[in-house]
């Protein structure tokens, strides 16, 4: 059941199920793998209604990822909110589905739903970006003809 | 400017018309975004008309894509450090 806004992605991991669950929960662990290039910061609150926040800090960007605890059933299934610069108006939700498949691996289920349709990525995706790239590339043309 | 350009695209004149600065500087301007390809510039009769270019992600891959892909990213890496964690 997955809407048209959702990705879905199986993977199966070598380590036991519950290691799996603490590698999606621990903040230390989270900071090993959560981030596409740099560092992360990480702060967990692992409850229902508990906070998450993930800041991923790399090539001179900073994104900020914040989110709330849906769901949590250890060390099966974890649901949460997932909020950042790029998602659209309302919260996108991430669903991540554990199930021991013998031999000490993990099988994993991940749904990102509510991700944002294609006229939100225009205004908040690429485009903010460029708007910033765009910003100081008209600073110096401007500050080249004031100096000419 | 680029807001300007947003709803419809515009004209030079029209840009120009709009912001506090000559028309060579308006020109400079548009060059840099042209370059950038941000912006593109459609020559009818008389009058250049400048639109947005849809961004270049966009044409590659769609957000979903764009998404999808950040998570394999991740997986690929989790995958790696729970193999890496197994062998010591």
């Amino acid at each position: 059941m997955i809407d048209p806004q959702a990705i879905e992605i199986h993977r199966r991991l070598p380590a036991p199920i519950g290691e799996v669950f603490r590698w999606w929960t621990d903040p230390d662990l989270l900071k090993e793998w959560m981030t596409p290039v740099g560092t992360v910061e990480a702060d967990v609150d692992l409850r229902v209604g508990g906070r998450l926040r993930i800041v991923m800090k790399g090539e001179g960007r900073v994104i900020e990822h914040t989110g709330e605890y849906l769901e949590i059933d250890p060390p099966r299934r974890l649901v949460f909110t997932w909020v950042s610069p790029y998602t659209g108006s309302v919260p996108s939700v991430i669903t991540v589905e554990l199930r021991a498949a013998g031999d000490g691996l993990t099988d994993l289920r991940l749904v990102h739903a509510q991700l944002p349709d294609e006229a939100a990525r225009w205004h908040r995706g690429g485009w903010d970006a460029m708007l910033d790239r765009l910003g100081s590339r008209l600073h110096e043309t401007e500050g080249l003809q004031h100096a000419g | 400017m680029l807001e300007q350009l947003r709803p419809r695209g515009a004209t030079v004149t029209e840009l120009a018309a709009a912001h506090p600065i000559s028309l060579a500087a308006v020109s400079k301007h548009i060059r840099v975004l042209e370059d950038a390809q941000l912006v593109r510039r459609t020559i009818v009769g008389r009058e250049h008309r400048l639109t947005l270019e849809p961004t270049p992600l966009g044409a590659a891959a769609g957000w979903l894509d764009t998404y999808r892909q950040f998570w394999e990213e991740r997986l690929d890496l989790l995958e790696a450090r729970l193999r890496a964690r197994k062998r010591r």
